[in-house]
C-alpha cells in the first residue's frame, strides 16, 4: 500500500510538472503581433523627410524636362518648316535625339534616387521593428501589405500604432 | 484492481484539472499584461529622472571613472543592419583630463584654465563598428572598387566633418572639428574625435546627426538624453 502510494505520488508530481512546464511553452510561444505595413512605411519620420527631398528634387527634374520638351516640340516644327533641306533636318534631328537622352538619363536618375530612399527608409525600418520585437518579447511580428500573406488579424494583438511611436522615437535617436 | 485505485486516480484527475485552470488563469492573464502593456508600450522612454540635483566628486580619478562608465548614459549605441554607431560625449573637464594625463592632474589651476579654454566647444567621440565574425578591414566592406577605398580613407580624413550635425536645444551646430583616429591594430573600428561649438549654457537633450555616405546607410540620429548629462557630477570645489 505504502509502495503504491509513492508510485502513485511520483507520477502525479511527474504529470503536473509536465501540465505546468506545457502551459509555460504554449504561453511562451504565442505572443505574436501583426502590423500594417503600408501604415506603418507611411509614418516613418525618416520616410516623411525623404518623401519632402524627393518631391523637391522631382520638382526640380521635372522643370527640366519641361524645358526638354519644350525644345523638342520647337524642332519638330522647324522639321516641318525646313522638310526637303536634308542637312538642316538631320541637324534638327541628332539635336532632338541629344535631347531625348538628355531626358532619359534625368529621369533615370530620379529613378535611382527613389530606390536609394527606398532602400535607405526599409533598411532602419525592418532594424527597429526588429529591436521592437526583441524589446517586447515577441516570438513573431507578421505584416499586412495587402498582398494576402495575412488574411486576417485581430484587432487586440495589431501593433501598428506601438510600432510607428517606437520606430519614430527609435530613428530620433532614442537608445534601445 | 481499478476499484482498489479508484482514490489516486481521482487525485490524478484532480490534479490535472488544477493545472488545466492554471493554464486557463495564466493566459487570462498575459493577455491582461499584454493589453496593459500595449497601452503603456507608447509611452517607453519618456519617463524622465526628476532629480536634478548633480552628483559630486572627490577627486578627478573618482570624475573619469564615472564619465567612463558605460551605465551612466554618456556613451549612446544605435545598431543598423551589420554596423554599430556609437557617441560617446566627453564633457569638457574629462577632455581636459584625458588630453593633459594623469601625471598633470596634480596641477588643479592649469586644469581650470584649461577647462576655461576649451569651455566653447562640446566634446564626442563618435565610432563606427562592424558585427561581422570576418577580420575585414571597415573600410573595404562593401567596396567595389580600389579607388573607392582611397575614396572612403580621403572622405573619413577631410570631409566627413561636412556630414555630421549636433541638435543641441533649438540649434543644429554643425562639426567645428573632426579628427579621423585610423586605428590600425582594429580596423574593424571607425573612429572620430569631434567637437560642436557649445552655445546653450543648459542641459538639452543633445542629437547627434550623421549623413553616413561611408556605407551608405542613410541618416543616423543618436541621442544624448538630457537626464544623463545632468548627472554628470561636480568635482569638489577644493579640488580645483
Amino acid at each position: 500500500m505504502t509502495k503504491n502510494i509513492l508510485i502513485y505520488s511520483f507520477l502525479l508530481v511527474v504529470v503536473a510538472a509536465a501540465a505546468l512546464w506545457a502551459n509555460q511553452q504554449f504561453n511562451r510561444s504565442s505572443k505574436i503581433g501583426w502590423m500594417d505595413l503600408p501604415k506603418v512605411y507611411d509614418q516613418f519620420a525618416y520616410k516623411k523627410q525623404l518623401q519632402k527631398e524627393l518631391e523637391s528634387r522631382q520638382l526640380a527634374t521635372g522643370n527640366k524636362v519641361d524645358s526638354i520638351e519644350m525644345e523638342l516640340s520647337v524642332l519638330s516644327n522647324l522639321m516641318n518648316e525646313d522638310k526637303g533641306k536634308e542637312s538642316l533636318i538631320n541637324e534638327h534631328r541628332r539635336k532632338g535625339n541629344m535631347l531625348l537622352m538628355q531626358k532619359k538619363k534625368l529621369e533615370e536618375q530620379l529613378e535611382e534616387v527613389r530606390t536609394d530612399f527606398h532602400n535607405k527608409i526599409t533598411m532602419q525600418l525592418n532594424q527597429y521593428v526588429r529591436d521592437y520585437a526583441e524589446s517586447q518579447n515577441y516570438d513573431l511580428v507578421l505584416s499586412a501589405d495587402g498582398s494576402g500573406i495575412l488574411m486576417y488579424g485581430e484587432r487586440k494583438i495589431e501593433l501598428t500604432d506601438n510600432i510607428v511611436a517606437y520606430i519614430n522615437k527609435r530613428y530620433m535617436g532614442e537608445p534601445k | 484492481m481499478i476499484k482498489n485505485h479508484r482514490p489516486f486516480i481521482l487525485l490524478l484527475y484532480i490534479c490535472i484539472m488544477i493545472a488545466a485552470c492554471t493554464s486557463v488563469n495564466s493566459s487570462a492573464q498575459k493577455k491582461e499584461e499584454a493589453v496593459a502593456s500595449a497601452t503603456s508600450e507608447t509611452s517607453v522612454g519618456t519617463t524622465t529622472n526628476s532629480s536634478e540635483s548633480p552628483n559630486t566628486v572627490t577627486s578627478y580619478q573618482e570624475y573619469f571613472n564615472w564619465v567612463r562608465n558605460p551605465e551612466n548614459g554618456l556613451n549612446v549605441s544605435k545598431k543598423l543592419g551589420i554596423f554599430e554607431y556609437s557617441l560617446y560625449y566627453k564633457p569638457v573637464l574629462y577632455e581636459v583630463l584625458c588630453t593633459a594625463g594623469k601625471q598633470k592632474w596634480a596641477d588643479k589651476k592649469r586644469i581650470h584654465e584649461q577647462v576655461k579654454d576649451l569651455s566653447s566647444q562640446q566634446f564626442f567621440l563618435f565610432t563606427i563598428k562592424v558585427s561581422t565574425n570576418e577580420a575585414t578591414e571597415l573600410l573595404k566592406i562593401n567596396l567595389t572598387s580600389e579607388e573607392e577605398y582611397k575614396e572612403r580613407v580621403n572622405y573619413c580624413s577631410f570631409h566627413i566633418q561636412n556630414d555630421l550635425f549636433l541638435v543641441d536645444g533649438n540649434d543644429t551646430l554643425p562639426c567645428s572639428f573632426a579628427h579621423f583616429e585610423r586605428a590600425y591594430n582594429n580596423a574593424s573600428l571607425l573612429q572620430f574625435s569631434l567637437a560642436f561649438p557649445s552655445r546653450s549654457q543648459q542641459a538639452n537633450n543633445k542629437i547627434f546627426i550623421c549623413l553616413d555616405r561611408l556605407f551608405d546607410m542613410g541618416q543616423i540620429n543618436i541621442r544624448i538624453p538630457k537626464e544623463a548629462l545632468l548627472q554628470i557630477p561636480n568635482v569638489k570645489q577644493d579640488q580645483l
